[in-house]
């Protein structure tokens, strides 16, 4: 496919895409590819707006989070904005910074697209998510593991991206559980940046001051746009100790493979207050009987990096 | 209530686990515990069949019938497993 008919599209309409989902924002979004796909009507419409400071019925999971029973959520983050779920198809933020700061879109891309993806019946699991030989490749682990440092360096070898830190999976696709490409950008630590040769400068800050920035994958080849079916995850866990004599993957035995991915759910603990566990579970043993999951140990060092790199590469494309 | 399960208790799933299924052998957690738990091909069967309240002695007879393997060891690993499903809060008696 040429680039000449998406920028055709691109002009004719300003759509988003996100997930596989057509969505229409009065907010700037940067990080999301241009629409290309159907002339069908918005999937999801983000806006800003006033939001009740109680929804009907709230529950607070945190001082910061209420959710309701027919699956609303209101998130609060004091100085960046407040965020609206809705509804399946609606989100309003109503920002207290400048709209186009890169922080109020941290929130949305983080709890707000999680929770949304359990609202439509998506597994988020927390990893990031490169296209190898055609299939998708998961990277999944708690933050700091490394998934977004890994999951770039993929990138700059030729695979390209789909998601980084939340990986939305489609366990019901017709073909076998299948990743939901989100968008071509990653957060990243200065020190990760550094170790592949990245600068920092002109990069967004993730929060004022922090040392994490925004790095957009500018090469639309960087960006893979099809959902891809899911083939291997890796649970990802940093290691204290260089690995001399360790095995750095391990195949993982279904139990451990359920119940390593099991920790890995993004914002399990608000799907568990919808009642949505045990969807979720048995959506566990669907992925885990189509993919092959092993455990990924890496080293704590940076410089170690490119030899990694290469050594996941080989194993996920086997 | 005794530890030891005898072949006239009732037993059924309790109701706060989750479940899954690899390869069609479960994979169950127990949600009381945060424990999880691998049933193997047998194991899995009898899971299946406690669906509904069912007598000990009964699902010991299905499996007989099923695996023709030795009577009295068949009892005995019947037993063991739902002991220690109950343990883990997966199976309730009575």
């Amino acid at each position: 496919m040429s680039a000449e008919p998406h920028r055709a599209a691109a002009i004719a309409n300003s759509d988003l895409f996100l997930c596989g989902l057509r969505v229409r924002s009065t907010l700037p979004l940067p990080e999301l590819a241009p629409w290309t796909g159907d002339d069908r009507e918005p999937d999801l419409v983000i806006r800003t707006g006033a939001i009740p400071a109680r929804l009907d019925g709230a529950h607070d999971m945190s001082p910061l989070l209420q959710i309701t029973p027919q699956m609303q959520a209101r998130l609060s983050i004091d100085g960046v904005a407040t965020y609206w779920l809705r509804s399946s198809e609606e989100i309003i933020i109503d920002p207290q910074i400048a709209a186009d700061r890169p922080d109020v879109r941290i929130f949305l891309f983080g709890t707000i697209l999680g929770l949304l993806s359990h609202r439509r019946g998506l597994f988020p699991l927390h990893a990031s998510c490169v296209r190898i030989g055609g299939n998708a490749v998961a990277i999944a682990g708690i933050s700091g593991a490394g998934k977004s440092t890994l999951a770039t360096a993929l990138t700059r070898r030729g695979h390209a991206l789909l998601s980084d830190d939340v990986c939305v999976i489609d366990p019901a696709a017709a073909d076998g559980p299948a990743v939901l490409p989100a968008f071509p950008r990653v957060k990243l630590w200065q020190d990760s940046l550094e170790a592949m040769g990245i600068g920092s400068h002109g990069l967004a800050a993730n929060r004022p001051g922090q040392h994490k920035y925004h790095f957009y994958l500018a090469e639309a080849a960087n960006f893979e746009p099809s959902a891809l079916p899911l083939k291997k995850i890796y649970l990802l866990s940093p290691s204290n100790a260089p690995l001399a004599g360790r095995n750095e993957i391990e195949k993982l035995a279904p139990t451990s493979a359920i119940s390593g991915l099991h920790q890995q759910i993004y914002r399990k603990r608000t799907a568990a207050e919808w009642g949505l566990e045990p969807g979720l579970f048995k959506s566990l043993g669907t992925i885990v009987g189509a993919a092959e999951i092993y455990h990924l140990t890496r080293s704590p060092d940076l410089a170690d990096l490119a030899m990694m790199v290469q050594r996941f590469e080989a194993h996920a494309a086997s | 209530m005794s530890d030891v399960l005898k072949l006239t208790d009732t037993v059924s799933r309790a109701r706060k686990h989750l479940a899954t299924e690899v390869d069609d052998n479960f994979i169950l957690m127990s949600i009381e515990h945060g424990v999880y738990c691998g049933l193997d091909t047998i194991g899995s069967d009898v899971w299946r069949r406690l669906a509904r309240p069912t007598p000990v002695a009964t699902l010991r007879d299905a499996v007989v019938a099923e695996y023709r393997g030795d009577h009295e060891q068949i009892t005995a690993d019947i037993l063991e497993l739902l002991t220690s499903l109950r343990k883990l809060g997966l199976v309730d008696v009575g």
